[in-house]
């Protein structure tokens, strides 16, 4: 129960962006999310780990225990297709808000 | 189902921060508790940043150190996500609901104790109504609905003969039981019982028991678990000894339940058996058995039973193969009874053959009215969830305010509902309770006082299925009633409310319903016990033919050494008769081998020229002079005086009739044959003029139908035992001892039994009619009231609503008397239509009862006008309280008010 949800929203987002590539592990998502997003958005493990559980619990991530290329054992989550679906409603619907914000506030700025 | 895995730090990440394996665990690799699989997660994630740190030049130390400090507090981040996970979400959500209906229930039972007497009434209908179905049910269950306690009992069939006028079942003979056991094609045994009485040289004097006679195979038939010692005895017999199994119960009463009875000897009419074993106690067929004996080739003999046309007092049972059915054995078995007609037309012609499983046999005498018994009770728990329905509704609006406040508070529509339901939840848990310990105490009363004519009554218990019955009443119950107020809470008018309605208007048409419904079910109930009472008292208005005041009668069993001695029984039974005649509490006393009344009889073939050609039997039975005489039975023509001197035949009123409807009877010379088979004379005619004709008595009370009996004189033929009958002086009949001393006197040896009165052969036979209208006048009562305090409390209620109205309408100058009639006439309007429905009800639940009516019909128009008389009136009495309370009014009082 962290965050509003927007913000809850947006991370679920993120994830399911990240992983449209390939399965990856939570570390791995961790700083992929940093990587791709050049620093600015950083994701807390407190919030990541929990938002994992949730999506896999909503049947948009499937999770599997694997071993890394070191031959550590870790958890590798995927996309399901009920996944990708969802990632594209919430895109859009990310987009359009998004766009939504940005219009109001380059009005702001303008006046 | 999740594996659990074993947990600890161990499992996750050992001193190295290396994962530890365990072999097994490739095998559950999706299948980890959410706990361990975010734990080795987040282990996982620290050790990544830690290898990443040590790659970027940290000291190991350094590295651990800076990773776990980055992360944060490891707990609380797994316990989140834990809670974000499957399992842990369900726990969680399951950890909700339980607390809030924890709250709920909390709230609930604080609101009954806060409202005593809605709780105490409601707890109390629900508690007497569902423990009467359950107490029923209980016996339905274990009596109807479990199996016999015999290995494959669906394979065990009962075979009888049969006539083809007659529904009876007549005891096949033992020529007959042969030929079935030899040309069967569907059973894998057959065996013969033959039932005999005996007497037990017990240290307390003689005491009469039944003794079934089998043949060996019975044992294997039957498949029945012993309590003490095995069948061998009588499966396998050695010449040695006889062998006698002792059935439970005779084992208990007589024997005190002895552990070391096996091997011991019993004396049985002068022979000593060994006791082999004793039966479990469920073992009760066939019920007149007290223990079982071998039918060995010498008893056969000795018996007299080799006689193709001697079907007395025997019983076949049968193993069908496994994969035969009773219609299979059926066809074959008829089969080989047309055989037998063929062959031995003399004595098996139109003779055939009914299989019956050993289940329907047992149980189908008492299945139609325990089910009779069952839907009464499930009657009543209806009404009674009805009559706790409108108090809840009742209830309900009156926390009207309450429930407002609630609502306006934020409370969510279904959280009012489910707390509603809530409610209605405890009172049913608590009324099932209540019901449960209410059957167990009803169970224990009936059972201990024995219910007539019930079979396997040593097997009802409250089993687990009883009380898994009694749960799902409670539940339906909660159903049934706490869905309305339910319904409301959640449809709640917060608006009205506010305005000050209490949105009663909405349920009275519910209510309404609910009287129709109850009023429908107590007619229903009313019209059944009605039957059977009127029934009950066709039955005992029948006039058995005599007088049955002061008249007495005991069995005297001659002692072994008669057998086969005519004459000496007839000297023994004169002389017994003559010693209790001359004592000073008997007027008189008489001989006949079977009571009127008793049901027993023996029939004979009997020949005269007018029917030379045509195969006509008679009941032949064996009297001396004076029966007549002391029973009472009307002389309608000739003389008794030379059957007493042993030449000539009385005939019963219904022979006469059947055999010589155009001419007098007395005179006729006409044949019968003697029917004792131990005797040397079985079989030989008796060939002698009839000289009376003496009125009907009945066999048996409730087949109320004159049958043709032919008295033959002690002269001629000697019953193996007799009943002796007397009358005694009016009043006197306290104490028999006199009795006792006269027969002790003639031969010490005899037993005397139970001296019982000629009138309890009438009553007890009809025990159980008398049971079920006595349990449908109980139902029907109880029904009654309670749905005429429906009735009441829903006309109470329309009053108090509408006194306002009524308030108005007196100050406008309506007379009190119109205030009366428009309560009554709503109340009478809704109790006629719940009559009319429920007399409708009642032609149908009649006609699956009519099975137990006795000259009564189903829709027995009498009846059915009494028990809409009675609703009505009562209705008539429950409407006129509210009515009077109405036309009380006090017009001023009200409009003060507004």
């Amino acid at each position: 129960m962290s965050g509003s949800d927007l913000v809850t929203g947006t991370l679920d987002v993120v994830i399911l962006c990240t992983l449209a590539d390939g399965p990856l592990h939570g570390y791995a998502i961790g700083r992929a999310i940093k990587q791709s997003s050049s620093d600015v958005l950083s994701v807390g493990e407190g919030v990541l780990y929990p938002a994992l559980h949730r999506l896999e619990r909503k049947k948009f991530l499937a999770a599997q225990w694997g071993l890394t290329p070191t031959g550590r054992e870790a958890k590798f989550y995927r996309v399901t297709k009920k996944g990708k679906k969802e990632l594209t409603t919430m895109a859009a619907q990310w987009t359009s808000r998004s766009r939504a914000v940005l219009r109001i506030l380059s009005t702001e700025t303008e006046q | 189902m999740d594996q659990p895995l074993p947990r600890g730090p161990a499992n996750f990440v050992d001193g190295n921060g290396a994962v530890t394996r365990r072999p097994y665990r490739r095998l559950f690799r999706l299948r980890r508790e959410p706990e361990s699989d975010a734990q080795r997660e987040i282990q996982f994630h620290i050790y990544s940043r830690q290898s990443e740190l040590i790659a970027a030049g940290y000291s190991p130390e350094e590295a651990k150190r800076q990773a776990a400090e980055e992360f944060g507090h490891v707990a609380s981040v797994t316990s989140e996500t834990v809670r974000e996970s499957r399992r842990g979400w369900r726990r969680l959500q399951f950890e909700r609901l339980a607390e809030s209906i924890l709250q709920d229930l909390r709230f609930g039972l604080r609101t009954l104790v806060k409202n005593p007497v809605f709780s105490g009434a409601a707890v109390i209908t629900l508690g007497l109504s569902i423990g009467s179905v359950t107490a029923v049910f209980t016996v339905v269950d274990a009596v109807v609905l479990q199996p016999l306690k015999y290995r494959d009992p669906d394979r065990i069939a009962t075979v009888f003969s049969t006539q083809p006028q007659s529904s009876a079942n007549f005891p096949p003979s033992y020529p007959d039981f042969q030929d079935f056991r030899a040309q069967s094609q569907t059973f894998e045994a057959l065996a013969l019982l033959r039932g005999v009485g005996m007497t037990l040289e017990a240290e307390d004097g003689f005491r009469p028991l039944t003794v079934a006679l089998v043949t060996e195979d019975f044992p294997r038939v039957l498949g029945a678990r012993t309590a003490l010692g095995t069948t061998a005895g009588i499966s396998s017999p050695s010449s040695a000894a006889s062998t006698v199994i002792l059935k439970n119960s005779f084992w208990q009463t007589r024997f005190g339940g002895d552990p070391n009875i096996i091997g011991t000897t019993v004396v049985l009419s002068g022979k000593t058996f060994v006791v082999g074993g004793v039966y479990d106690s469920r073992v009760e067929y066939p019920v007149w058995a007290d223990a079982y004996a071998l039918l060995s080739e010498d008893l056969v003999r000795s018996e007299g039973i080799d006689v193709r046309d001697f079907r007395v007092d025997h019983r076949i049972l049968g193993r069908l193969k496994l994969s035969e059915t009773i219609e299979t054995a059926q066809a074959d078995l008829a089969t080989v009874a047309q055989r037998l007609e063929m062959e031995y037309s003399a004595s098996n012609r139109d003779w055939g053959v009914r299989v019956i499983s050993l289940t329907d046999f047992t149980v189908s005498s008492a299945r139609t009215s325990l089910f009779a018994i069952l839907g009464a009770a499930g009657v009543f728990l209806l009404i009674g969830c009805g009559n706790v329905a409108n108090l809840s509704v009742a209830r309900t609006l009156a926390r009207g305010r309450e429930i407002g406040v609630r609502i306006s508070l934020g409370a969510a529509r279904a959280r009012i509902a489910r707390q509603l339901l809530v409610e209605s939840g405890v009172i049913a848990f608590v009324g099932t309770v209540i019901g449960v310990a209410f059957a167990a105490a009803a169970l224990a009363v009936f059972l201990g006082v024995g219910i007539p004519g019930l079979p396997r009554a040593g097997e009802v218990e409250m089993s687990r299925r009883v009380f898994l019955f009694s749960a799902g009443m409670g539940i339906i119950a909660t159903m049934l009633f706490g869905l309305m107020p339910a319904l409301y809470g959640s449809r709640f008018n917060l608006s009205g409310i506010m305005k000050g309605e209490t949105g009663e208007k909405r349920f009275e048409l519910y209510r309404s319903g609910m009287v129709v419904f109850q009023v429908a079910l107590a007619v229903v109930l009313v019209a059944g016990g009605a039957l059977l009472l009127k029934s009950f008292q066709n039955l005992q208005s029948v006039d058995p033919g005599f007088d049955t005041q002061d008249l007495y009668t005991f069995r005297i069993d001659p002692p072994a050494d008669f057998e086969g001695q005519p004459d000496a029984r007839r000297e023994l039974y004169l002389g017994i008769r003559d010693a209790v005649r001359n004592t000073p509490l008997v007027m008189d006393a008489a001989l006949i081998n079977h009571m009127p009344l008793g049901g027993r009889g023996v029939v004979s073939p009997i020949r005269h020229p007018n029917f030379e050609d045509v195969d006509v039997s008679v009941w032949l039975k064996t009297a001396d002079a004076g029966f007549f005489d002391v029973s009472g039975l009307s002389l309608i023509a000739g003389a008794i005086d030379d059957f007493g001197r042993g030449s000539g035949l009385v005939v019963s009123e219904a022979f006469a009739e059947t055999f010589f409807p155009d001419s007098p009877a007395v005179g006729e010379v006409v044949t019968v044959f003697k029917q004792v088979s131990r005797d040397p004379d079985y079989g030989e005619p008796i060939t002698e003029p009839i000289v009376a004709v003496v009125g009907d008595a009945l066999r048996t009370v409730r087949e109320n139908l004159p049958e043709p009996v032919i008295y033959v004189p002690q002269k001629h033929q000697v019953w193996p035992n007799v009943q002796l009958l007397m009358r005694v002086r009016p009043g006197a009949a306290s104490t028999f001892d006199q009795v006792s001393e006269a027969v002790r006197s003639v031969d010490p040896r005899v037993p005397v039994n139970e001296i019982r009165s000629v009138r309890s052969f009438a009553t007890d036979s009809v025990v159980r009619e008398r049971f079920a209208r006595n349990m449908g006048l109980v139902f029907s009562f109880s029904a009654l009231v309670l749905a005429l305090i429906g009735t009441y409390g829903v006309l109470s209620f329309l009053v108090r609503q509408r006194s306002k109205e009524i308030g108005i309408r007196i100050a406008l100058g309506a007379t009190r008397n119109s205030v009366v009639g428009s309560v009554v006439g709503k109340g009478m309007a809704l109790v006629s239509l719940g009559t009319v429905v429920g007399l409708a009800g009642a032609l149908g639940a009649g006609r699956f009862i009519e099975g137990m009516l006795f000259a009564t019909s189903s829709s027995d128009p009498g009846v059915f006008a009494g028990t809409a008389a009675v609703i009505l009136g009562c209705g008539l009495v429950a409407g006129l309280f509210p009515a009077l309370r109405a036309a009380r009014t006090d017009p001023v009082g009200v409009l003060r008010q507004e």
